[in-house]
């Protein structure tokens, strides 16, 4: 088959991923991956729905860099944001003291620069602050007498925090609480949102960095300390627009613009519990707070769902089904057009590599090094160039799955039995000759297990693209860990792994089927060589 | 129709190692010549010289009257055997294959018969061996395909780099006969590289000494060992003598 109509398969199985968004353009509601910005974004995307405007939806967006890349980018519309998180970990601004304490004079602040600097624009806020909530246990409030962060501060070096990697990372986090309070915890322990909680009420940890309008602050009776130096800005929730809804979509403006000044903190504690604790259908949490508004018609009462709760785990994956089945399909396109791409690439590089050994190492170096990266890392780096969905995923899969493929090319040619290869050519064959009659047949074990070990790393890569909007079993997980649900988690995990399992044993059968004839099964041998040998022996009967 | 060799004065260095310093030589029609020396005496350089998998820094190389500069390297190859000393069989191709390559280079209309042809040359029924892997066979049998499919597409010339070296010495003494019996038939110039002076003494009408890329001395084997030209020479029969001596 040729490299056109391979690239023809490639172009047309990559169509309905993307074609899908084109016509008349859905606005594109994103979130970011926890609960309450999963809750937000589908009261934005009902709300607009209500209004008979398409929505497309893309929750759990990596984390702030991510998300805001995206919008900036017009790859996403529209998303939950709050003033401080724009104020100091986008914008990177201090304000002088009086101005940051006061929420008013922060939003005017954002609204400004980000208009300035992005073209982007918040809209009203939602009515509600969503500041972090430094917590501890009851216990440890009494026995170390903490109230305040000064109090935590003092005695840190006894305790243990367990912090998210966003906390960890921001300068209105950790960073920035170090400096101001002289933080100095025992050990930092970087937790995923999902087990932040479970983490403290055990005892693993000692204080986690939470939101405070998490549902589970009250459900677990713990204690937030007092932000007493005016650290921590006001955290105003908002809807972040992007330019070209803001340009294009004056009605899908006015219907998000309804949401502001509606959500005060009590109402949207109760939300995150009724999704973080109860276990609740974000969907059914969403439409019963909008008309409860008086946002969106009252909604049919439809049979309310078996509590997820209840029922076995399996139960709740044959639930699924059409929706993991749809996912898997997606995440195999994925690895499928990622690996045939790497391979299409890979395999001739490694080839041209063989002639030109000088650069081989540094060049095959440097694809090694591109699998240091880290998946989300390289994932953002996608969002400038390639804006969010299926292509920066295939991009930054592709890139992968380079490296196991390349170099398992060089070294299966260069290593191919060089007597053979030395004969060969002194018997006056060309180089393409050597290459497909011994250097390659010879080679393709350890090609192809280049192309397997790049398969399942793929597969494994995969559900992090989910973190970009590209669907595919992370998305599950993703959400799962937004939504502190295990179950989801494993709705997606398990099939992956079964999918990764499934991948490497087919690639192995494909592995033995390319072996060198020499080399292959005794089975598949005896059979074949008994036929040709008698078919070998008759002819030479005829000749002699 | 047999064809002759020659070097004329042929120099060679890689980088500022001499390989070859003003060789020339010529190989009658027909003649079988060994070139002896130890390793880094340039022999195996002046052998590759001849299918240009070497091209030398200085001289002519001359295969029958034409110089090796004016063919493509592939094609010229296609037209001289060539046996090394790790018969270099592919190894995923069946005997007969393996001895048909040359004559498939080549466009030969029967390609397969050619293959069992120079099978049978070398002693091995094709039948009984045509279809087995390089694997299935003995050292001294590998070898023996390696010499059938130098010869397959009936070459002028044969150039053999320490093709028996890798032997034991019963199926060396083995091949050496056969090797010997089938040149004189096909009456195909023969250059061959050996360290053993005794093969060389058997095999070859002339042997060439060879050492630091010079020749040392070039003669019949009984003129060499009648009057050596040079000390180094002189040892050289003197060590070859003293190994028989110890099964004395």
């Amino acid at each position: 088959m040729g490299r056109l109509s391979i690239a023809a398969i490639v172009i047309a199985a990559a169509m309905p991923l993307e074609l899908a968004a084109q016509g008349t353009k859905p606005v594109v509601v994103a979130s970011k991956p926890f609960g309450e910005s999963y809750l937000l974004a589908e009261m934005f995307s009902q709300l607009l729905e209500s209004r008979g405007i398409t929505v497309e939806r893309r929750p759990g967006l990596g984390a702030t860099e991510i998300a805001f890349g995206a919008l900036r980018t017009n790859a996403i519309d529209v998303y939950p944001e709050y003033t401080g998180t724009g104020l100091i970990a986008i914008l990177h601004d201090t304000l002088p003291d009086s101005v940051a304490a006061d929420s008013r004079a922060v939003f005017a602040h954002v609204v400004t620069r980000f208009e300035e600097l992005y073209h982007v624009r918040w809209l009203p806020p939602l009515g509600f602050q969503n500041t972090y909530a430094i917590a501890v246990t009851k216990e440890t409030a009494t026995r170390y007498h903490l109230r305040t962060l000064s109090d935590l501060a003092r005695e840190s070096p006894h305790l243990t925090a367990g912090f998210t990697a966003d906390f960890i990372g921001r300068s209105d986090g950790l960073v920035g609480l170090s400096r101001v309070y002289g933080l100095k915890p025992r050990g930092v322990r970087p937790l995923a949102p999902a087990v932040k909680y479970q983490a403290l009420v055990s005892g693993a940890v000692d204080v986690i960095d939470g939101y405070s309008t998490d549902g589970l602050l009250a459900r677990y009776d713990l204690v937030t300390l007092v932000d007493d130096k005016h650290f921590f800005p006001p955290y105003e929730a908002a809807a972040l627009v992007s330019s070209r809804l803001d340009r294009q979509a004056p009605g899908a403006i006015a219907a998000l613009t309804l949401l502001s000044g509606r959500l005060d903190e009590r109402t949207m504690r109760e939300l995150n519990r009724r999704v973080e604790v109860d276990r609740e259908d974000v969907r059914r949490v969403t439409s019963d707070e909008l008309s409860e508004l008086g946002l969106v018609g009252a909604r049919p009462e439809t049979q309310p769902a078996p509590s997820a709760q209840q029922s076995g785990f399996w139960r709740y994956l044959w639930d699924r089904r059409s929706t993991l089945a749809q996912l898997t399909a997606r995440h195999l396109l994925l690895v499928a057009l990622a690996l045939l791409a790497a391979v299409i690439v890979a395999v001739p590089l490694g080839l041209g590599l063989e002639r030109t050994r000088k650069i081989a190492e540094p060049t095959i170096g440097a694809l090694g090094v591109l699998q240091t990266i880290p998946s989300i890392a390289l994932l953002a780096f996608m969002i400038p160039l390639l804006g969010v969905g299926v292509v920066p995923a295939l991009v930054a899969l592709w890139l992968y799955a380079l490296y196991p493929i390349a170099r398992g090319t060089f070294t299966g040619v260069r290593d191919a039995d060089p007597d053979a290869v030395a004969a060969a050519e002194a018997l006056g064959t060309t180089p393409a000759q050597r290459l497909l009659w011994v250097r390659l047949p010879l080679a393709a074990p350890v090609i192809m297990a280049g192309i397997r070990t790049a398969a399942v790393i793929t597969v494994g890569a995969a559900t992090l693209a989910a973190f970009i909007g590209a669907g595919g079993l992370g998305e599950p997980i993703v959400a799962g860990l937004a939504l502190a649900d295990t179950r989801m988690i494993l709705s997606g995990a398990l099939p992956a792994a079964a999918l990764a399992l499934a991948v490497d044993g087919v690639l192995a059968i494909v592995e033995r089927l390319v072996a060198p004839a020499h080399r292959r099964k005794r089975f598949w041998r005896r059979r074949s060589e008994n036929s040709e040998r008698a078919s070998l022996e008759t002819q030479a009967g005829a000749v002699y | 129709m047999p064809t002759a060799l020659a070097a004329r004065n042929v120099s060679h260095h890689f980088g500022d190692v001499v390989a070859l310093d003003d060789v020339s030589l010529e190989v009658p029609a027909g003649r079988a010549t060994a070139l002896v020396g130890e390793s880094g005496s340039g022999k195996t350089t002046l052998l590759r010289c001849f299918n240009r998998l070497v091209e030398p820094t200085r001289g002519q190389m001359m295969v029958g009257d034409k110089d090796v500069r004016t063919q493509s390297p592939v094609l010229l190859r296609r037209g001289i055997g060539y046996v090394q000393q790790h018969g270099g069989l592919l190894p995923h191709w069946r005997v007969l294959r393996n001895v048909a390559l040359v004559p498939n280079l080549q466009n030969m209309p029967d390609s397969a018969e050619a293959a069992r042809q120079a099978l049978d040359l070398v002693g091995l029924p094709p039948a009984q061996f045509g279809s087995r892997f390089p694997h299935e066979l003995s050292g001294g049998q590998r070898q023996r395909v390696a010499l059938a499919r130098s010869i397959a597409a009936r070459p002028g010339v044969i150039l053999l780099d320490e093709p028996f070296g890798a032997l034991d010495a019963i199926s060396r003494a083995e091949l050496q006969e056969s090797f010997d019996q089938l040149r004189r038939d096909l009456t195909v110039t023969t250059l061959l590289v050996t360290h053993d002076l005794a093969e060389a003494g058997r095999l070859a009408e002339e042997v060439v000494v060879m050492r630091k890329g010079r020749i040392e001395q070039r003669g019949r084997m009984h003129d060499l060992v009648r009057a050596p030209a040079t000390e180094y020479v002189a040892r050289l029969i003197e060590r070859a003598r003293a190994g028989l001596e110890a099964l004395r």
